[in-house]
């Protein structure tokens, strides 16, 4: 099993490389959309308008690293919570109807 | 409940796709719907109903109520309602719906379970740590490690499968953080939960 998975990820490595070196051009195209979309994702980077082109780039997958991390901490704290709530009061039939209700 | 997950994960092992760059291609152009998709309140909705099937099955799967009730137990129904959602069309979403799948062989298996999901989010921020990130291939490769299943795409790519993920991880916030909202409103109080208007 890890020698497959080890020889599937060389693979993978492979074929990722002889993509990016065969359309450079395109791919820096396709990377410089792709980074513009990804900054008017992120509310920081949004500020920071302004700056030398690399610079930005690099300063963008940072922004990016930093946000997911936020919202993955985000999703783990409401999961404590609602896993509080799910514990302390038993949500009922009722109450289900109630959320079902609200969320429609 | 099963009938309809189980055709959920048809759905998404018939929409599989492997290739190489046509497929990495195409994969970026599609996303581009999704990505504003996760910004409309009908996929919040859909995805908050999702959650709470999960979170019923996660309390009615295991007989004691407080580990039924368990905070990794809810995160992980969380991100596979989010996998769901998206419909198995980004290659983050399938790789959360496999390692659920090995979770569930390894369940069926062995007894005990497998080690909690927070020691390996530890491992991973040591390795992060202990790489620090130099240029732009270095922090290209630890944001691949921060989304599901993409260490191992070109930068293209790994930047569509990124904003799709980010988008998807707001809605998932905003969703949690509204059915959070309703479930402390109505369990302290009922009568002020009936009466309630739900928010756009």
């Amino acid at each position: 099993m890890s020698s497959g998975r080890r020889s599937s990820r060389t693979r993978r490595a492979g074929s990722s490389s002889l993509s990016s070196s065969t359309s450079r051009s395109i791919s820096e195209d396709q990377i410089s959309e792709l980074l513009s979309k990804l900054q008017a994702l992120l509310p920081e980077s949004q500020a920071r308008n302004g700056g030398a082109h690399r610079g930005s780039a690099a300063r963008v997958l940072q922004d990016t690293c930093s946000y997911i991390r936020s919202l993955h901490q985000e999703v783990d704290n409401l999961s404590e919570t609602l896993a509080e709530l799910l514990a302390s009061a038993d949500v009922t039939s009722d109450q289900a109807a109630v959320i079902r209700s609200l969320l429609m | 409940m099963p009938s309809s997950a189980s055709a959920d994960a048809e759905g998404a092992r018939s929409k599989r796709k492997r290739g190489s760059s046509a497929a990495c291609a195409s994969d970026g152009s599609d996303q581009q719907g999704p990505s504003s998709h996760w910004l409309t309140p009908r996929a919040q909705q859909a995805y908050s109903s999702k959650l709470l099937q999960a979170l019923r099955l996660v309390r009615g799967g295991t007989g004691t109520p407080t580990c039924s009730a368990s905070a990794p137990a809810v995160r992980d129904a969380a991100y596979r309602a989010l996998a769901v959602a998206a419909r198995g069309r980004s290659r983050w979403s399938r790789a959360i719906l496999a390692r659920s799948r090995r979770r569930r062989a390894l369940l069926r298996a062995r007894r005990p379970p497998p080690p909690t999901p927070r020691h390996r989010q530890r491992r991973h921020q040591q390795q992060q740590d202990e790489r620090p990130a130099g240029g732009l291939a270095g922090r290209a490769k630890v944001l691949a490690r921060l989304v599901p299943g993409c260490r191992s795409l070109s930068l293209p790519a790994l930047l569509a499968e990124v904003s799709d993920y980010v988008a998807a991880l707001e809605m998932q916030v905003r969703a949690m953080g509204q059915l959070t909202h309703d479930l402390a409103s109505s369990s302290s109080a009922p009568t002020t939960a009936s009466t309630m208007i739900a928010p756009p």
